[in-house]
């Protein structure tokens, strides 16, 4: 069951949604609301998997929303009409649906959260590069461009120079696929120790991401980072 | 005395440039952003809800939305329109408003006195009632009110505005060029209006005070 949010400060917007996920066979509603603190409220008690996110909102607009979440479900944004595509792509949504929305782009939409997923595990340890499933399609990416990996749920956002994967898997599995410059460092990220240009205590900051380090992990990557000349 | 004339149909002369050249202006704004798309959208989408669940209020949402559009794209070409077109176009907009809204508005639309055939130059009023929405009731997920009343005595119209002030907004902005270009209007065509904006704690209030004679002249086009 994937569990799923709709925020929308109009009802009959809402609606729509809903009427649509209900059409949907493993979507389960776990909240739908016009007030976008009540969501954030919720998000901290509950678990959501996917979010279907107005923008133009009162308090707090969908995008704000995006910014202030650490571990944000995956998005769909959906908007009457916006100027926001371009920036939204920086905050990894899954899809943007301009309303009124189609009956099949919403599937279209739907398709792209479910198709992202690891075709198989390469044993090779030698391999330069990450095969994955993304939108259907295999996907090679070169270990050197990934910067970082962060988990939420059962999904994993991979981050490389140029844009961001979203796959499911979990940073366990997605561990042995991975040369050894890559380490946990923390129980949501694995970075790519190679690319780091800064670290601190509490991070290390890979092309202007921090990336956190937690207690566990802090001698490990300290020791690997020596080893590399990054320290 | 015939510098005086000389200087005073210059000065005419300038009035009129203006005047024209704001006409230009408006039209050309109009033409840019004839319609919010946001709140065409919108509404289409309130619409799209409304037809999936066939109901009964659909055909009358369809009509007030395309009179809106239809006023908007033929009042821009005019200097003067009916009152009560002016009026009715509010009304739709606020009819519009009140369904995307749902219950979170509470909108009172009142005219008091006769509409007549007075006159008026298209959009003056507008503006008002659309900051009113925006600042008071789409800034705000808590219950709000917005009461417009038209009042006419004599020749005078009387338009006010009050829309209740969230509580919660950061920053309360009130600017926006709208309103900047309504007050140069205002200053062209009813050079003797009054312009009240009263910024009050819990609600904000605006009333304009025009004269509809000195423009009716002209009606009859």
């Amino acid at each position: 069951m994937m569990k799923i949010g709709i925020i929308d400060d109009e009802i009959l917007a809402r609606k729509v949604l809903e009427d649509y996920c209900a059409k949907i066979d493993n979507f389960e509603l776990v909240v739908s609301t016009g007030n976008p603190l009540e969501f954030v409220n919720f998000t901290q008690q509950n678990e959501v998997d996917l979010i279907f996110l107005d923008i133009e909102m009162p308090e707090l607009n969908g995008m704000e929303i995006l910014r202030s979440m650490i571990n944000p479900p995956k998005v769909i944004l959906t908007t009457a009409y916006s100027e926001y595509a371009l920036e939204s792509y920086n905050y990894g949504v899954v899809d943007y649906l301009l309303k009124p929305v189609k009956i099949e782009r919403f599937l279209k939409a739907i398709n792209k959260v479910s198709a992202s997923k690891i075709i198989q595990p390469k044993k090779d340890r030698g391999s330069e590069e990450l095969q994955i499933k993304h939108d259907g399609m295999p996907v090679n990416i070169s270990f050197k461009s990934i910067l970082y990996i962060q988990s939420f749920g059962n999904y994993l956002k991979i981050f490389t120079d140029s844009r961001m994967y979203l796959i499911s898997e979990t940073l366990t599995n997605i561990t042995i696929l991975l040369s050894e410059n890559f380490q946990r460092t923390h129980k949501s990220y694995i970075a790519n120790l190679d690319r780091v240009n800064k670290a601190t205590r509490t991070y290390v900051l890979i092309e202007n991401n921090k990336v956190p380090v937690s207690t566990t992990y802090k001698v490990i990557v300290f020791e690997k980072l020596k080893i590399l000349s990054k320290l | 005395m015939a510098a005086f004339f000389l200087r005073r149909s210059i000065i005419i002369q300038k009035e009129k440039s203006e005047k024209e050249k704001l006409q230009k202006e408006i039209e050309l704004n109009y033409l840019k952003q004839q319609v919010n798309p946001h709140f065409l959208f919108n509404s289409l989408n309130s619409i799209y809800a409304l037809s999936r669940q066939q109901s009964p209020e659909t055909p009358e949402v369809v009509m007030q939305l395309s009179e809106l559009m239809r006023y908007q794209l033929e009042s821009a070409k005019k200097d003067m329109v009916l009152l009560k077109e002016e009026l009715e176009f509010i009304e739709n907009y606020l009819l519009l408003e009140e369904k995307r809204l749902s219950n979170r508005c509470n909108i009172e639309f009142v005219i008091e006195g006769q509409v007549l055939d007075f006159t008026i130059a298209p959009m003056l009023l507008i503006p008002f009632v659309e900051n009113a929405v925006k600042h008071g009731a789409l800034s705000t997920n808590n219950q709000s009110t917005i009461d417009v009343t038209t009042t006419i005595t004599g020749t005078t119209l009387n338009f006010c505005v009050v829309n209740s002030k969230p509580s919660l907004t950061v920053a309360f902005k009130r600017k926006g060029t709208g309103l900047e270009n309504v007050k140069r209007r205002l200053q062209l065509l009813y050079p003797n209006h009054v312009l009240d904006v009263e910024d009050g704690e819990k609600k904000y209030h605006v009333n304009l005070a025009i004269d509809l004679k000195a423009t009716q002249a002209k009606t009859g086009s």
